[in-house]
């Protein structure tokens, strides 16, 4: 599927920190990229990249295949840290203004509205909204014109569960109804896995991983764990035999990632290599822990 | 650029503090135009007495009024221009709105200048104003009159020194980006500076040196330009020194501009 967003060994440096390094990054039009990582691993630094509101230290975005990048951030919406409100305006002016810049029509600001839920808000300014309203606000703008992506950064801060939920659901039905993609920061794992199709993970500045939500899945539910002397020896025989296999060495013991439907078979082999096995058993691994071990301590 | 333009005169028309600014700008050019109908010589006579020229006739007319309505709104007209421009300008830095033009693609360079354009925008509408107002001040208290030849030589003159009052005051907003902070330089590092450049003249006065700094100053064109016993190289330094000014502030504004990030 064609590449709506990548990013090229982007680096931004600020002054002596790295806030992001090197990362390469590709996004699937249709996608919902989840970017997970702890508070100030770099989601927001990238995001802003990919937006133009920072420039890199070095390295390149490319969007939807090539095009000027100007042009093509139009075909972007996005709500970066705190949503930029005019403070003194109702949500409703708020989308007016935006909806010049943007080129939407006073039919899709109220469909907006509607969808966010603040279409009876009247004339109260945005100063005194709830942080829940300001964060829909911000979200209603990031819609305004029809945007093909949408680049959300902790997008369900400050929302009660059922304005999360329905923030969610919006997500989920731009993206099944109308093809939107989305690029979703958040260190909300659970929140997260309920809407990604493919995640990216980010530690230090770095982009540690990208991997579906379909494959993570895979390797969360299904991995053999075999404890032997010889660990180093036995990952060389079990991939002698099974070419693709995904194994790794721990402290205790060899995992394997796929394959694992064949445990038998790869004990004979291992067996009939010398490989002594004194424990071979097959788990799901903990999702939470799988992060854990690429976010770092 | 048109949506950019739209949307920022847009914002603009909707900001309560463009409609008081220009009312207060108003009120003082009413009584500025009180103030010199009621002086019985020529509005710089102070000046023109201190540099040893012979005070010319205040010209009693609509146009009159408006040749000399800068001179007495030399200070306030920067002021309350410079306080009206910061307002609009940084509420998009202090309201984070600004990210949201520049992450759809609209460029620095391009924001820039909407901006600069509302800024003369606004410079404009209170040059008219205060213009306006004096004309029919003078008109109403004297009569129309005629104008005489330096008239609209002058009068452009000040119209291109208060776009260069705007590209300096443009530029303080876009360098410091905090709404406190350009105020205090508009008000309080515009006097400081007037000061030191005071101090600096009397320096070189009793050091019987015949030139003074404060003549470089951009708040003193206004000044001499609104004499309309303005000699001919003054006029053209004031000139030159406009378009200088205008030059040299715009440009470092954009290149500040240029990389700005949020």
């Amino acid at each position: 599927m064609e590449n709506v967003i990548e990013t090229h060994g982007l680096v931004k440096r600020y002054g002596a920190k790295l806030a992001v390094n090197d990362v390469s990054a590709h996004v699937a039009r249709g996608d919902i990229y989840g970017l997970i990582g702890k508070n100030g691993a770099g989601k927001t630094s990238l995001m802003k990249l990919i937006l133009g509101i920072t420039y890199p230290t070095s390295g390149t975005v490319t969007l939807f295949g090539g095009e000027k990048l100007t042009a093509a951030r139009r075909k972007i919406g996005s709500l970066i840290e705190e949503p930029g409100l005019f403070k003194a305006c109702s949500a409703r002016e708020n989308l007016y203004r935006y909806s010049i810049l943007y080129g939407s029509d006073k039919n899709e600001i109220d469909g907006i509205l509607e969808l966010v839920g603040l279409s009876d808000t009247g004339r109260k300014p945005a100063k005194a909204f709830s942080q829940g309203m300001k964060q829909r606000l911000g979200i209603a703008i990031a819609l305004l014109g029809n945007p093909e992506v949408l680049v959300l950064d902790e997008p369900i801060n400050g929302l009660d569960p059922a304005g999360i939920k329905e923030i969610r659901d919006t997500i989920l039905r731009l993206n099944r109804e109308k093809g939107v993609t989305f690029i979703i920061s958040s260190h909300l794992l659970d929140e997260l896995a309920k809407v990604v199709t493919t995640y990216g993970i980010i530690a230090d500045g770095k982009l540690v991983e990208e991997i579906s939500a379909e494959r993570l899945i895979e390797t969360c539910s299904r991995q053999a764990k075999i404890v032997t002397p010889d660990g180093e020896r036995a990952i060389k025989i079990i991939k002698e035999n099974f070419s693709d296999a995904e194994a790794e060495l721990k402290p205790d013991g060899v995992y394997l990632y796929n394959h694992t439907d064949r445990t038998a078979e790869i004990n004979a082999c291992l067996v009939k290599a010398g490989v002594a096995v004194s424990e071979l058993t097959r788990s799901g691994k903990d999702f939470e822990q799988f992060f854990i071990e690429r976010l770092g301590d | 650029m048109g949506a950019l333009l739209k949307y920022e005169f847009h914002k603009l028309f909707r900001q309560k503090s463009f409609y008081v600014c220009s009312g207060i700008i108003a009120l003082m050019a009413l009584i500025n135009f009180l103030i010199w109908a009621y002086t019985p010589i020529n509005f710089n006579w102070l000046e023109i007495l201190l540099s040893g020229e012979d005070i010319p006739e205040k010209t009693s007319s609509g146009f009159g009024a408006m040749e000399a309505a800068l001179g007495g709104l030399s200070s306030q007209l920067p002021l309350i221009l410079g306080i009206t421009l910061a307002i609009y300008i940084i509420s998009d830095h202090s309201q984070n709105t600004i990210k949201n033009v520049y992450a759809r693609g609209f460029t620095r360079t391009e924001v820039y200048f909407a901006k600069f354009i509302v800024s003369l925008a606004v410079m404009s509408a209170m040059f008219v104003l205060v213009m306006l107002l004096s004309f029919i001040g003078g008109t109403l208290e004297f009569e129309a009159g005629k104008p005489d030849g330096t008239f609209f030589k002058l009068l452009s003159s000040q119209f291109l020194v208060c776009a260069a009052i705007t590209s300096v005051e443009f530029f303080i907003c876009i360098a410091v980006k905090s709404l406190p902070g350009t105020i205090v330089i508009i008000v309080g590092g515009t006097q400081f500076l007037l000061n030191i450049l005071q101090l600096i003249d009397l320096i070189l006065a009793s050091k019987d040196i015949d030139f003074r700094i404060s003549k470089l100053y951009i708040g003193s064109f206004l000044n001499d330009l609104s004499n309309s016993a303005i000699e001919t190289p003054r006029l053209i330094g004031c000139i030159i020194g406009a378009v200088v000014y205008a030059a040299v502030f715009l440009s470092l504004g954009w290149l500040i501009n240029r990389k700005s990030e949020k």
